[in-house]
């Protein structure tokens, strides 16, 4: 029995743990419920012993386990599987494993090692990959299910699964949500993070809603439907359906992508892609992460070449007719050490605006970012403040807003609302969908099925760099997933 | 809390006591140093305009540093490019003789630039094109450089009588204009003014100078948005190169008129807690430049006073950039947090409403 | 004259090595030292004063193994635990090591004149093994320091590749945040190679001035520490690489002494230019460090 009580943490100033009481029973699964920045990871890293906590306790089967220390947490018997899997890319999978607890003798013995491994993996139904290959080429589906395998090999008495199933395709999930019934047969407690309503209704025995940090709710799947829990998530009646604008689109091409390959070390990473994007509407590209849409996001930004193949954006000026948002924001969007004016600057066609013969007017691009966080709504102190001050949500509205500024005909975004609160996500979804109402093109690149069936009009699927298009009759989470997965043919 | 003046005078206020824990170590005393260096760099007329010229080839190499470092380009062969530069200016220098100074002058000073350009260019070159680390490239050719001068000097460029280990003495065409003799005021300071206002510009103005940066900052994200990573970082390379360059050359025109064993007393390394105490500002360099340059001038008037080697600047070089290093980091930024978090009573449902 | 310039290749390629290996258990968890360069040079002046004023060699070891470790420690708290700039900082410790043993060199030696000068640790002949031609004093006639040396290289080797240690080490240089996650204490795994390293680097410093050169010069280790750098990336991360790495410095480096011998007209500039020339040639022609753990020189803070 993992027991939690009054546990708080701040970030700089910020509370993410408001004195959160917490607990997971032996032989039970518990959802730890929330939207992004409530403050679920925290905890769970709390758990993990990769956070000390301000204040509170945590204990397990009553004895108290010492905090900020994941070694302790993980011999008290505390082990997690992490939103994006804790792996060694260069290291051999085995050699992944042998950092879990198959095997501690000082000197490693690999062939044993995976001989363990392969036992659990059968056990659980799982297929591991070819002997000494490297994390590196593995899907996100096989990392998931490596990490679940290492931690396991600790035979732990709590298993923490942080947003599983935000990587899996949606026939992987159900296999998935067997496993955690399993897993809670087999006496362990399991805790669910995670901010999908639906699948903590499906799997949970009990459900623990975290808010601004603090635990507003601990229910049960029998005594909450959907709508009071997404109420008790967001804290007020939840956001009306998406607007209904529907944009229309016309025949006018805007962006045409014509057999773009890229292969990298003879690995095929996209196969002749195509595909014709037209004002006015909003197409999208559904994919689980790993199948080639970073590499092609990074085509089209022109950051990479492809091997073959080319692409167009249609314009007056061409230059600034494409723009692109990056999924990672912090690593490939913003420059978290300059202010936020130089991250506007970052957009060749905005410095374009603001410099004249190679010398940049300092002054007009400060006015340029002033106006930028007005209309785009972005809390910031001015356009001097760096962007690392800025919240996740902001951060993203910043990078929405140099794009739109550019005045683009094509905005190609990848998972451009993963990890924000509803809040923003809502406004980014607004402010999409109104480019597309003026006459732009946008296509959405997501792994987040709710989003693109409720903004896209024309939707394909990628699988392993190939893509395909789909039709109405595609458009439901089961048909997606197959297709997701490669079988096309079904 | 602590202002943009504050820390860097705080780590230079922090290694004077450290140092002086040294020169106890070493039976001196930490008092008698001080004034002896005091006295060296500024207790008369000639010693303050020496500590000027002394730290004039510390501007440019300093500049050198803040263009390279900006772009996250870590050469650490400014010393290398200085004496390419040199040998460059001394080489070509002899043969102007009977040229208008402003034309032979400015042979000079382009001949340093190029030769240091060249020098640093084929790091920046070989980092872009095959990935080598410009850390080991820039310091190899260091060494080299030093060998390839005393090859000079002993070689095709000695003196005529082949009796000391110097070079021709450049044409008296080529010497740089001096302000006002018997001081060494001269107009390669003013070059070095010029330079880093010129610079400080070029980073903070430019659009080049803007990618130049963000590619020092991250460059994942630089890239991302177009920024040609490969060609900055050659022209950047060359560029700091030049600045070096320039500096041995005008250090050839303007005080030694011929070439030595050794040109620089180490410059290239001074350079860099130059511009980290000037967290990498052109300006700032200038200022900064002045203080380690008295303290070069000092050190002389240390040795005949105390008997201390004026290596000890040296020491005191490395424990300013340890000290600013230390000072500078996100570890206190936890400290400070939690001392605001103490005096505030922000409600949790504001903070959160940031999010 | 071959065998002379094969022992000499074997005895100039020993520092370089044991500074190497010190430097690939470093850069295994993640941290560049560019400050080698420093704790060498310490070693190998302090090193020499333990002996000049003791009269062990033992004792004088372990002042050089101290200063060493000394520098290396200083480097460790900032860049492990302050994660400052590794590059900075190990840069302004070559500064400071040059400084201070220039400053307490010409202060204890440098105007009195005294010579500060030391019986040399023998080498150790092993027996009829030493007398083989050619192969013979190169191999089995060299200092013990010569010995350990070469003999860490299979003991670094099996270490790294195939112990548990080895793993954790390198998954600390691999992604730090997940080694954390796993319990495997980053910071003190990465306090320990440096530990260590700084050990290997002051037995190479000593061994520069007590067993080779018998005295000080200053900034005698004239860019040995860099060139182990160098070695590292060269010997592409392999043990066995370095030590061959490591032999063909030597060689370049006991080149310079064998063609001055020999008078020719060629500038002798050349040959000592020429193993800073030819780590440059090879790091060139060899390219990029994909070998590099990939979280190698990034500051790494346990939030």
């Amino acid at each position: 029995m993992l027991e939690a009580k009054s546990i708080t943490r701040h970030f700089g100033l910020t509370l993410a743990l408001d004195r959160v009481d917490f607990s997971a029973r032996p032989g039970e699964i518990v959802a730890l419920l929330g939207e992004n920045g409530a403050g679920k990871t925290t905890l769970m890293k709390v758990f993990t012993g990769a956070i000390r906590p301000d204040a509170g306790a945590v204990t397990l089967e009553g004895a108290p386990l010492a905090l900020g220390s994941p070694d302790a947490a993980l011999r008290a018997g505390i082990a997690a599987v992490h939103q994006s899997p804790m792996l060694f890319e260069r290291f051999s999978w085995e050699e992944n494993l042998a950092l879990g607890g198959f095997d501690a003798r000082a000197k490693i013995d690999l062939d044993a090692i995976a001989a363990k491994a392969r036992e659990l993996a059968k056990h659980l139904g799982f297929e591991l990959p070819p002997p000494r290959a490297t994390i590196a080429q593995r899907s996100v589906a096989e990392r998931v299910r490596l990490e679940v395998l290492r931690a396991l090999s600790f035979d732990p008495r709590v298993l923490i699964l942080d947003e599983p199933t935000g990587v899996l395709a949606p026939n992987e999930l159900n296999a998935f949500l067997d496993l955690l019934r399993r897993l809670r047969g087999e006496g362990r407690s399991v805790i669910l993070v995670t901010h999908k309503l639906a699948e903590a209704r499906a799997v949970a025995d009990r459900i623990t809603v975290l808010r601004n940090g603090r635990v507003v709710a601990e229910t049960t799947p029998a005594d909450s439907d959907e709508n009071t829990l997404a109420r008790l998530m967001i804290g007020e009646l939840a956001p009306s359906p998406e607007p209904q604008i529907h944009p229309v689109a016309n025949s006018v091409t805007r962006l045409e992508i014509d057999s773009l390959s890229y292969r990298n070390d003879g690995v095929m990473i996209l196969d002749r892609i195509s595909l014709r994007l037209d004002a006015g509407e909003i197409a999208g590209i559904a994919g689980v992460d790993g199948n080639g849409q970073a590499e092609l996001v990074e085509i089209l930004a022109g950051a990479r070449d492809a091997t073959s193949g080319s692409f167009r954006a249609v314009g007056a000026d061409p230059a600034s007719a494409l723009a692109v948002i990056p999924q990672d924001r912090d690593l490939d969007g913003l420059i978290l050490d300059m202010q936020l004016w130089e991250n506007l600057m970052l957009a060749a066609p905005l410095r374009a605006r603001v410099a004249r013969r190679g010398w940049l007017d300092v002054a007009g691009a400060n006015e340029l970012c002033r106006s930028a966080l007005a209309s785009f709504r972005i809390r910031a102190s001015g356009p001097d403040a760096l962007a690392a001050s800025l919240s996740g949500g902001n951060r993203q509205r910043l990078e929405v807003a140099r794009a739109l500024m550019q005045h683009p005909r094509v905005l190609v975004a990848h998972n451009v609302t993963r990890g924000l609160d509803l809040a923003a996500t809502a406004d980014v979804h607004r402010l999409l969908l109104e480019f597309a109402s003026d006459g732009g093109a946008v296509l959405l690149i997501s792994s987040d099925l709710d989003e693109l069936l409720a903004m896209t009009t024309r939707l394909f699927v990628i699988s392993r760099g190939k893509l395909c298009a789909t039709e109405s009759s595609d458009r439901n989470p089961e048909r997606l997933g197959l297709l997701m997965a490669g079988r096309w043919s079904e | 809390m602590l202002g943009t003046i504050g820390k860097p005078a705080a780590a230079i206020a922090l290694a004077i006591a450290l140092i002086s824990l040294v020169l106890l170590a070493l039976g001196a005393s930490p008092a008698g140093v001080f004034i002896a260096l005091w006295q060296g760099a500024f207790g008369n007329w000639i010693a303050f305009t020496d500590s000027l010229v002394k730290a004039t080839p510390l501007v440019f190499t300093g500049l050198a540093i803040a263009v390279a470092f900006s772009a996250a380009l870590w050469n650490i062969g400014a010393d290398g490019q200085l004496v390419i530069g040199a040998i460059a200016a001394g080489a070509v220098g002899p043969f102007l003789e009977g040229w208008p100074r402003p034309l032979a002058l400015s042979v000079v000073l382009l001949v340093g630039a190029l030769g240091g350009a060249g020098w640093s260019g084929i790091c920046g070159y070989l980092r872009a094109r095959r990935n080598t680390n410009e850390v080991i490239s820039t310091i190899m050719l260091n060494f080299v450089a030093a060998q390839i001068l005393s090859w000079t000097v002993h070689g095709p460029l000695m003196e005529t009588s082949r009796a000391y280990p110097e070079s021709m003495p450049i044409a008296s065409s080529a010497e740089m204009y001096m302000f006002a003799p018997p001081t060494r005021l001269n107009a390669g300071m003013l070059l070095a003014l010029l330079l880093a206002v010129a610079i400080f510009f070029f980073l903070f103005r430019s659009a080049a100078g803007f990618q130049l940066r963000a590619m020092g900052k991250n460059r994942r994200a630089a890239n991302f948005f177009g920024i040609p990573i490969a060609s900055i970082t050659i022209w950047t390379m060359a560029l700091s190169g030049a600045l070096a360059g320039l500096g041995g050359a005008v250090q050839i025109a303007a005080i030694n008129h011929r070439l030595y064993e050794k040109v620089s007393p180490g410059w290239g390394f001074e350079a860099i807690a130059i511009a980290l105490v000037a967290r990498l500002n052109p300006l700032a360099i200038v200022a900064a430049a002045i203080f380690f340059g008295a303290l070069d001038n000092g050190s002389q008037a240390m040795q005949r006073a105390e008997g201390v080697s004026p290596v000890l600047v040296q020491v005191i070089q490395a424990m300013v950039i340890l000290i600013l290093l230390a000072f500078d980091t996100s570890a206190w930024g936890n400290i400070r947090d939690a001392i605001a978090r103490g005096r505030a009573t922000q409600a949790p449902s504001e903070a959160a409403a940031d999010a | 004259m071959l065998e002379a310039f094969l022992t000499s290749t074997i005895a100039m390629a020993t520092p370089i090595l044991l500074a190497a290996l010190g430097e690939l258990l470093v850069e295994e968890t993640g941290i560049i030292n560019i400050g080698i360069e420093g704790a060498m040079l310490a070693g190998a002046f302090f090193a020499l004063s333990g002996v000049y004023f003791t009269g062990s060699v033992a004792i004088g070891l372990m002042c050089g193994i101290g200063a060493a470790i000394a520098i290396n420690a200083m480097l460790g708290a900032l860049v492990i635990n302050l994660a400052v700039n590794q590059v900075v900082a190990g840069t302004a410790l070559d500064i400071l090591a040059a400084g201070i043993t220039g400053v307490f060199y010409r202060r204890f030696f440098g105007i009195t004149g005294k010579a500060f000068i030391v019986t040399p640790l023998r080498a150790i002949g092993l027996g009829p093994l030493a007398r083989v031609p050619i192969l013979g004093p190169m191999l089995f006639d060299q200092s013990p320091l010569v010995y350990f040396a070469f003999l860490l290289v299979p003991v670094i080797g099996w270490m790294m590749r195939r112990t548990r240690y080895g793993l954790r080490l390198r998954a600390a240089g691999e992604r730090p945040e997940a080694a954390d996650a796993l319990g495997l204490h980053v910071y003190s795994l990465r306090w320990q190679a440096l530990i260590v390293s700084g050990a290997l680097t002051g037995v190479a410093g000593a061994f520069l001035t007590v067993a080779y050169a018998n005295t000080f010069v200053e900034n005698i280790s004239a860019g040995r520490g860099f060139v182990a750098l160098a070695v590292v990336i060269l010997g592409r991360r392999n043990a066995w690489g370095l030590a061959a790495a490591s032999i063909l410095f030597g060689a370049a480096m006991a080149l310079q002494f064998g063609l001055q011998a020999l008078g020719t007209a060629i500038p002798y500039q050349l040959f000592l230019a020429l193993p800073y020339a030819l780590t440059l040639f090879v790091l060139a022609f060899v390219g990029g460090q994909s070998s590099d753990p990939s979280a190698l020189g990034v500051p790494y803070s346990r939030s």
